[in-house]
């Protein structure tokens, strides 16, 4: 076994055994750490096919932006872990299990060696050291695929949309200081010198 | 590279949305409450522009642009067509139930838009990737429309069951189509296809990921057993929301299945439509009956559209030009009703108060005679009473499923169907037999109530006159070839479809040919046969130009003098400067005409498109040309009367960025010198 | 093609080797007199008052899901910056669209004033 072949099962084992413990923790937060080190994991496996930039890029969107939203949701959901009873996740359990095994099998099957074996398939050649894997993604992304390109902009525009539509909300309840209001603030606008009469003199028994 | 501009010209239905949602969303920011119509008015302003826009542009011939991944057909503009207009009234009639549940805000019609838009893209999608990334914006912008009442805790849990299961719907799709992927090493439709008529693919992994595939189009249209989100959701989204998701995304449900199944994998037809066959009779059954149980009548609708969407694939699945006609029928019918039969629902609410229950509609007919008519149309027409337009949908489908074999299917198709009349005459039988519960009168907006009216004399009208729509349908799939035939040939799919063979390929049938062998490129006359064909005077064996315009003034050469002459038929072998069989003959004829022509001089010109580097394609042509010039002086020309001359790239005639324009500068030209 | 990865190799197990260092070192080196005063948890030298966990304003979540998306964005002007020169002119239209549509976007929360935290 070469040392890239016992790499490549190593993060793959450690994708699967992430993925397992990701499911089966009651603590969320443990959960989301589990599924950052899949991600890491995948990221290794990304990096072994020669796709550095999508592998970096997964590490600093997922890990470095997702995860800490899925953090936030986590500490948003006001857990408590003591009370997390496992009732669900055992009744489902053995339907799990059945549709799990069953796609597994499938799986190996379908994708195993008889069907993307080496002799299907050749083995690729690894690049020369000067290839740049984020050079070869930029000369497809913006020519052949400039379509989907363009609407993968307009998806991010509807989740920005639709992000602040679902959870921006105005609070009449908040009071705040506005330092602009308060540096132009006139004399005119706080004091106002009224006359008075002046009253006449108590008169003093 | 270059990039031409006319390029974008199709595309011009998709880009006027887009800027009119980004016309909106600026527009509306800077808008007072009471001033939220006017963003209402821009996007049904820009939604006509972009209809008209649509309808120019679809008079264009087919194409598929950006690399295969955009495709413009008479599929993708009639369905455009469809869903602009039912956009149009879907807003007019959401405006009313806006104002009434406070939800007046310019978000509603700009996630509308970018819902419009995901379709748009989904039914032009030429490959995988584009069709995907539609689908997405399609379901994002969905779900946050069903979540739009922020307030209601029914909404946001709709919206949270939408979510989840879509994304789920979504990883299913996506692993098939990396299977499909992975299998072909293609992701545009035309190049999956291509794969799977060369016949170099693994079966097994294909079907795999078309299974995947299937349950992807299954769980996003809501076939059973993937239906399951569609009840819960139609009755928690606000009315407004659920007339939208519920009518117009079922035509574009018609379009992922046509542009994946059809476009991409029509010759793996007969594994899928087993599969369709299980969905179709489940959801025909499971909605039909299921529906009857129901009291709340948005949940109705959803039942009801789930037995709908079952029987919109059988005509899919019967894989011929006149099933997919039908179901292409079906879908635009059905989102013609579901958008009326919603709109009823609205027009009937009041302030605040939403009308879902089926006791709300009891006595309508008292209430407003008129209105009660309206939804008697729709309800006949969704139940396929005729002479609704319901009725010949339903007739088309089971039509294309008897002719593929099918009859069992159409048998269940039909009873189920009756099965379906239940529940929707118990709506008419509420609204005309039962004493009202209250009766105020309706309170609507009279743009809505103008809009309902011509929406339900539209199913009439359709339904007393089908084939105004149906042959429009029917004109998308002419050239579709049936599934048997996925893989041939276009003449034996000519020949199959009645047409005569031509198998010269000279525009007359074999039948009439008397010379069926003519080369390739050679124009001849009525018989086949070269003669004069393009009645110029110069006979055909010795006419430079064999196809000049009728009355054209023409020289000795039988061309039209002060125009370069474009050899016609005159090819090389890929990469070469060696001559066809073809081009021989055709030059036989310039050689015969030039040796006529006493003492005249001739430049011959070669010219390459602008792909690869500029010195090789000079060198190429200068080949080209000499080859050519070394023939006809092969032939008997004069050497001294014959200059070779090779320009490269550097003078194209057409376009150099599509195959076809490509094809028109790779050519040898003829120059008189004086 | 693994040869190139070495340095990161080597700096990935310096830093594992100064991070855990520091650690033990603290642990070997400190000294230990633990009772149940010291190592119960407080709050500014009370009990605590409350559970770590609270809820959280959804306005965090709001702030990430737009980083999020401008993270994205950013993702995308990487290869594109490295093959500008070979996709001319296109590229450059192609992500002046792209970027403008992200503009919009981001007019939008701006003025709605979903950047602003009251």
């Amino acid at each position: 076994m070469t040392f890239e072949k016992f790499l490549f099962y190593f993060f793959a084992a450690m994708v699967i055994f992430a993925g397992l413990m990701l499911i089966t923790r009651r603590n969320p937060v443990y959960s989301a750490l589990f599924l950052v080190l899949a991600f890491f994991n995948a990221a290794g496996l990304w990096m072994l096919m020669e796709a550095e930039f999508l592998a970096i890029t997964l590490v600093l969107v997922y890990v470095g932006a997702v995860m800490v939203l899925f953090l936030f949701v986590v500490m948003m959901l006001d857990i408590n872990v003591a009370e997390m009873k496992p009732g669900c996740f055992i009744t489902y359990l053995p339907v799990g299990i059945l549709i799990a095994l069953t796609m597994v099998v499938e799986m190996v099957m379908v994708v195993g060696p008889n069907h993307f074996g080496l002799d299907i398939y050749a083995s690729p050649v690894p690049h020369a050291p000067g290839y740049s894997n984020t050079g070869e993604l930029g000369s497809m992304l913006y020519t052949i695929y400039m379509y989907p390109f363009e609407i993968a902009a307009v998806i991010l525009l509807v989740a920005i949309v639709a992000a602040i539509g679902l959870t921006l909300r105005r609070r009449p309840d908040t009071k705040s200081q506005n330092p602009s209001k308060q540096v132009l603030v006139k004399r005119d606008d706080r004091l106002r010198v009224v006359k008075m009469p002046s009253e006449s003199k108590m008169e003093l028994k | 590279m270059a990039f031409d501009l006319n390029t974008l010209m199709p595309l011009l239905p998709e880009i006027m949305v887009l800027s009119l949602v980004c016309i909106v969303l600026v527009v509306d920011l800077f808008l007072d409450d009471e001033y939220r119509i006017v963003s209402y008015g821009i996007a049904q302003a820009g939604l006509i522009l972009a209809l008209l826009a649509t309808i120019m542009v679809g008079k264009g011939p087919d194409q598929t642009l950006f690399d295969g991944n955009y495709r413009i057909d008479t599929m993708a503009t009639v369905l455009k067509t469809s869903m602009l207009i039912l956009v149009v009234g879907a807003f007019v009639y959401a405006k009313d139930y806006l104002r009434n549940h406070n939800l007046f805000k310019g978000e509603f019609f700009e996630l509308g838009l970018f819902a419009l838009l995901g379709m748009m893209v989904m039914v032009s999608s030429g490959g995988f990737l584009a069709l995907y990334l539609g689908l997405e914006l399609l379901a994002l912008s969905l779900y946050a429309l069903v979540a739009f009442d922020r307030d209601s805790s029914k909404a946001s849990e709709a919206a949270m069951k939408y979510f989840v299961l879509g994304a789920l719907a979504s990883g299913m799709l996506l692993y098939g189509i990396s299977m499909v992927y992975g299998a072909t090493g293609r992701i545009d439709f035309g190049g999956v296809g291509e794969v799977l008529c060369s016949g170099q693919f693994d079966t097994t992994v294909l079907v795999f990921g078309l299974v995947f595939i299937v349950i992807g189009i299954g769980f996003k249209t809501g076939l059973v057993p993937f239906h399951m989100w569609a009840p819960d959701i139609y009755e928690g989204a606000p009315t407004a929301v659920t007339l939208f998701l519920g009518s117009i995304p079922k035509i574009a449900a018609f379009a992922i299945a046509m542009r994946m199944l059809v476009d991409g994998l029509l010759p793996l037809h007969e594994h899928w439509q087993g599969m369709l066959i299980i969905l179709s009779l489940l959801s025909m059954a499971l909605g039909n009956v299921v529906a009857i149980a129901q009291t709340n009548i948005k949940r109705m609708l959803a039942y009801s559209t789930i037995s709908h969407v079952g029987f919109l694939m059988l005509g899919i699945l019967s894989a011929t030009q006149e099933g997919y006609a039908a179901s292409m029928f079906y879908a635009i019918v059905y989102a013609l009703m579901a958008l009326g039969a919603f709109g009823v629902l609205i027009l009937l609410g009041r302030q605040g108060l939403d009308i879902e229950n089926l006791e709300d509609l009891k006595g309508l007919s008292r209430r407003s005679p008129w209105f009660a008519g309206m939804m008697l149309l729709l309800m006949f027409s969704m139940a396929g009473v005729p002479p609704t337009v319901g009725f010949f949908a339903k007739l088309f489908v089971l039509e294309a499923v008897v002719n593929v074999d099918l009859i069992w299917l159409a048998v269940f198709g039909v009873i189920f169907s009756i099965i379906g009349v239940f529940y929707y005459l118990r709506i008419v039988k509420l609204m005309y037999f039962d004493a009202p519960v209250s009766d105020e009168p309706l309170s609507a907006a009279i743009d809505t109530k103008v809009v309902l009216t011509l929406n339900a004399l539209a199913v009439l009208w359709f339904g007393l006159f089908p084939s105004s729509l149906l042959s429009v349908c029917s004109d998308a799939f002419a050239k579709v070839p049936p599934a048997a035939l996925a893989c041939a040939t276009p003449q034996v799919v000519a020949a199959n479809a009645g047409v005569s063979l031509d198998s010269d390929g000279d525009g007359v049938p074999d039948s009439m040919d008397r010379c069926a062998t003519t080369p390739v490129g050679l124009r001849v006359g009525r018989n086949g046969c070269v003669g004069d064909s393009d009645s110029d005077g110069i006979a055909d064996q010795i006419d430079m130009c064999p196809g000049t315009a009728a009355n054209a003034v023409v020289d000795e050469t039988g061309c039209s003098p002060d125009i370069a002459i474009v050899l016609e038929g005159v090819t090389f072998l890929s990469g070469s400067a060696s001559l066809t069989e073809d081009s021989k003959r055709v030059l036989d004829v310039v050689a015969a005409s030039i040796v006529r022509l006493d003492k005249q001089r001739f430049e011959i010109a070669g010219h390459t498109d602008t792909s690869g580097s500029a010195e090789l394609n000079r060198g190429l042509s200068q080949r080209r040309a000499e080859t050519v010039r070394l023939y006809l002086i092969e032939k008997g020309v004069s050497a001294l009367r014959l200059v070779a001359r090779g320009y490269g790239g550097a003078h194209p005639v057409a376009d150099n960025s599509t195959p076809e324009g490509r094809r028109r500068n790779r050519r040898v030209e003829i120059n008189r010198i004086r | 093609m693994l040869e190139g990865y070495l340095p990161i190799l080597v700096f990935l197990g310096v830093g594992t080797f100064i991070g855990a260092a520091a650690i033990a070192i603290g642990f070997i080196l400190g000294p230990h007199r633990p009772d149940s005063e010291k190592l119960s948890p407080y709050e500014c030298g009370f009990e605590a008052f409350e559970d770590t966990r609270m809820k959280f304003d959804v306005r965090y979540y709001l702030v990430a899901i737009l980083f999020i998306i401008f993270d994205l964005e950013i993702a995308f002007l990487f290869p594109w910056a490295v093959v500008l020169a070979e996709i001319g002119i296109v590229g450059l239209m192609a992500m002046a669209v792209f970027l403008g549509i992200l503009v919009v976007g981001f007019i939008y929360e701006w003025k709605k004033g979903a950047l602003e935290w009251e």
